[in-house]
């Protein structure tokens, strides 16, 4: 096929899908055809893309996780990256150059207290092990306490602080002094911390783990156990940060200032990859930076591309005060969402979130895989939470307008009527212990909905009902 | 200031195999971003792909389908001279070597990781327990990780066994004053891995892409890995791309677990897009070949500096263009390094060892620029 695509023949799709299956993950394509996620992003704009495969636009909700806080293809960051192209290429590392400077000076504008001094890295796993470095090399302790049901990434260290079993367990022994405890329970914390441990490192909102919030009790009771034995707090703030949840970075709901934050995602403005990790501006983490400059070292994150990017991703979200938008689209689809689930009890649960960083959760494990399947035909792209199925995650661009909103809680609404088709059949079943447990297992489901979406193809009623509008 | 930055040079224009500061003195690159600028510094037909491409595509959802990635995984593939054909994309070195173990661990069933001594892998947490140094000891060290002597072939034959999941090392040791083993050593790896069903790793970050005089440096020794790894150079200096390439049997582990590994920003579509047409540029201009012309002829002047100055250089390695200058101590290294930079030439020290000076320019510099280069490593070692 010819490079790069807008409009898809047949042939092409019939390509794309072929190399990706035998290049990259065979389970993968299956996983998302199965779902009905097997969605080829074409023109990408706002918030949403094009669906190569039907030729239909559907609404990001997924959004890389956090990446397209700024929307996507947006013309003022394109602008700044092509600007950024005339002058610099990545950059060396063990330079410096002015629009590194200027990106820093930017961050620390923003900064939450005096957290407020920048290292470079190249993606969020790279920025979790760097801050992981960071708080063991100036402690001089080992012991970290991490979250159950906490993501924050894939590389070693980073993975050693998930508490998903599905990410760790095919590749233990990892690195072992993380201990795991509840989200939200300080006493479990009280019990464990003491002068031994190095840090305790959480996402202030579970993310992956199934929407979360961390409440000020919590997260001001976390402070003041870290100021007691000079533990360091690690606040990831790598989905929550630029403005997600209503703020600029979630910790100013409560205001506790960590002692080390990271940040990736939508720094990048979902062009050009980069992350930081920030920390204050106290004499331990200073002095222990200052004399150990190559600690972490990284070639590739903190370019001179990516911080002109940066520049201009911190410059649209202040600009335009995108957060105080968060909160605002925020409690309007919570509002809307509410009522959905007033009106149905049997499928929702609970609807939980901060600002544009909201979960759904249904009231039976196997609902997410429908519900994705459900939302797709008819036009919204969201994913169910990879620790907690039955939680999907609704994470907007930030940018969203109303009349957007009102749009994506309409398309909610007929997904659910969508799913009530599903029901009759899978609900008596659920009641079984057996066949719930197989209901519920993702494996089961995919094999099963792999083959119903075979039959759909051939019968030619793969049908995605959503609107042609862009 | 971002710690990384070891100089207080402020980087402005770059071309070729130089870049300026912002003063306006020129400096010839043979550090590369540790041999990303395989191509040359700000490589104007890939700034321009990235420019026209900017506002048709972008990062893209990480866990979709994508022509991309499709697209991208297809041509590298064909563009490493072994049979590999699986690939997950990174955004650097350290994080594809993490999933390169993790794939090694999740493919055998076994835990047990052999690395070899002098290795620097990258700074996340399975680089960081392969890497040689004390880093591991600070920051945590994942366990089940031995480490044999590189190229002592008695070692692979003794310590690799059916309880290990992978054999780890690079081909050449950059970092470690360009140190390399024999052909022997590559071939009884490969033998042993074969016997006992060890991966057989080989991380071709600094080495891959052209910079040894062969597209990638196992070609020299005539064996083929079972993953490899390869780094930034991928992308050229203009977008942040790694790769970790592996065999038909090891992507089982793949297509039975999907999604088990993952990467935000790994895979990125306007950085495959990039990546691509570098892909295309590495195949127009060969630089290997250059890469091995110049560097021989490099090697060849530096050994004859050597034998002037036996008392201050203490030896001369390398391969294509990652050679090596190993001086009579650290301290003499680091002060070659500064005046160096007066010079006109920017070098940096090894990360592993520290009394070496690394020369890794641009694969398309020219004999004349390198024996710049050279003179103007002749002048500061007179002067030490």
């Amino acid at each position: 096929m010819a490079l790069w695509k807008d409009a898809l023949t047949d042939n092409d799709k019939k390509i794309i899908f072929s190399l990706f299956s035998r290049h990259l993950s065979k389970g993968q394509t299956k996983t998302m055809r199965a779902a009905h996620l097997d969605f080829i992003e074409t023109r990408r704009k706002g918030i949403g893309f094009t669906d190569g495969l039907f030729e239909r636009r559907v609404i990001d909700c997924f959004t890389s996780a956090g990446c397209f806080n700024v929307g996507r293809g947006n013309p003022e960051i394109i602008k700044a990256l092509r600007e950024a192209l005339q002058k610099y290429d990545i950059g060396t590392n063990l330079l410096q150059s002015n629009v590194k400077k200027e990106f820093i000076k930017k961050l620390a504008s923003i900064a939450p207290g005096d957290c407020n001094q920048v290292i470079f890295a190249s993606g969020g796993g790279d920025a979790i092990d760097c801050a992981i470095k960071l708080a063991r090399g100036a402690t001089g302790r080992k012991k970290i306490i991490a979250m159950k049901k906490a993501y924050h990434g894939h590389t070693g260290y980073s993975l050693s602080a998930n508490g998903k079993d599905y990410y760790r367990h095919l590749f233990e022994p990892l690195e072992p002094n993380f201990v795991f405890l509840q989200f939200g329970d300080l006493d479990a914390v009280r019990q464990v911390a003491g002068p031994d441990t190095a840090a305790i490192i959480l996402e202030p909102v579970q993310g992956e783990g199934g929407i979360f919030v961390g409440d000020d009790y919590y997260l001001k009771g976390l402070r003041n156990i870290c100021n007691q034995f000079g533990i360091m707090l690690i606040f990831d703030e790598i989905q929550t940060g630029f403005g997600r949840t209503g703020r600029m970075f979630a910790s100013q709901h409560s205001g506790v200032v960590p002692d080390i934050m990271t940040l990736a995602k939508s720094i990048s403005g979902g062009l050009f990859p980069n992350a930081v990790v920030m920390y204050r501006n106290i004499p331990l983490l200073t002095q222990y930076v200052k004399s150990n400059p190559e600690f972490h070292q990284s070639i590739a994150g903190g370019s001179d591309i990516g911080c002109a990017v940066g520049i201009a991703v911190i410059d649209y979200v202040v600009k335009n005060r995108l957060w105080d938008n968060a909160e605002r689209m925020g409690n309007s689809i919570i509002e809307g969402l509410l009522q959905i689930q007033h009106e149905n009890p049997d499928i929702i649960k609970e609807i939980r979130g901060k600002g544009l960083m909201i979960g759904v959760e249904y009231t039976h494990e196997y609902m997410g895989a429908l519900m994705a399947d459900s939302l797709a035909r008819h036009g919204i792209f969201a994913v169910y939470s990879g620790n907690q199925p039955q939680v999907m995650r609704f994470m907007v661009p930030i940018t969203i307008t109303q009349a957007e909103v009102a749009k994506m809680l309409d398309i909610i609404r007929k997904a659910i009527g969508t799913m009530r088709v599903y029901l009759p059949l899978t609900k008596p079943l659920s009641k079984i212990p057996l066949l719930k447990k197989l209901l519920d297992d993702i494996h089961v489901q995919i094999a099963v909905f792999d083959i119903v979406r075979y039959f759909e193809d051939i019968l030619g009623i793969t049908k995605r009902n959503y609107s042609k509008e862009a | 200031m971002g710690l990384q930055s070891l100089h207080t040079i402020d980087e402005g224009k770059r071309t070729g195999i130089y870049f300026s500061d912002t003063k306006g003195k020129r400096y010839i690159d043979c550090y590369c971003g540790a041999g990303m600028f395989n191509l040359g510094r700000h490589v104007q037909e890939l700034s321009n792909t990235l420019q026209e491409q900017a506002d048709k595509s972008d990062q893209g959802n990480f866990v979709l389908i994508s022509q991309e990635k499709a697209l991208l995984a297809s041509k590298l593939l064909s563009f490493i001279p072994a049979k590999l054909n699986g690939v997950f994309f990174s955004v650097g070195r350290g994080e594809a070597m993490d999933f390169a173990c993790k794939l090694a661990r999740g493919y055998t069933g076994r835990t047990q990781l052999i690395t070899v001594d002098g290795a620097y892998y990258g700074e996340t947490g399975f680089s960081v327990s392969l890497s040689d140094g004390d880093k591991k000891k600070f920051f945590g060290q994942i366990p089940d990780i031995a480490t044999i002597p590189f190229g002592n072939i008695q070692a692979l034959e003794e310590r690799v066994t059916t309880k290990t999941a992978a054999v780890i090392t690079e081909t050449i040791q950059v970092e470690n004053a360009c140190r390399s083993a024999s052909e022997g050593f590559f071939k009884i790896m490969r033998k042993v891995c074969d016997k006992t069903g060890a991966l057989m790793v080989l991380d071709e970050t600094q080495t891959g892409m052209g910079r040894t005089g062969k597209k990638f440096a196992f070609e020299h020794y005539g064996v083929e890995p079972d993953i490899c790894v390869i780094g930034e150079a991928l992308g050229a200096g203009i977008f942040p791309i790694a790769a970790t390439a592996f065999t038909k049997h090891v992507q089982k582990f793949m297509h039975a677990h999907p999604l088990i590994h993952l990467s935000t920003f790994g895979g990125h579509d306007l950085g495959c897009r990039v990546a691509y047409a570098a892909l295309e540029l590495y195949e127009t201009i060969k630089p290997w070949e250059n890469a091995a012309t110049v560097g021989s002829k490099l090697l060849e002047e530096l050994a004859l500096l050597q034998k002037q100055y036996p008392g201050k250089i203490l030896s001369v390695h390398g391969k294509g263009l990652a050679i090596a200058i190993t001086l009579r101590s650290e301290d003499m290294a680091q002060k070659a390094v500064t005046k160096l930079l007066k010079e006109g030439i920017f070098t940096a020290t090894g990360k592993v060892a520290r009394d070496a000076i690394i020369l890794r320019p641009a694969l398309t510099i020219t004999i004349a620029d390198a024996q710049a280069i050279v003179k103007g490593i002749q002048k500061v070692i007179k002067s030490l």
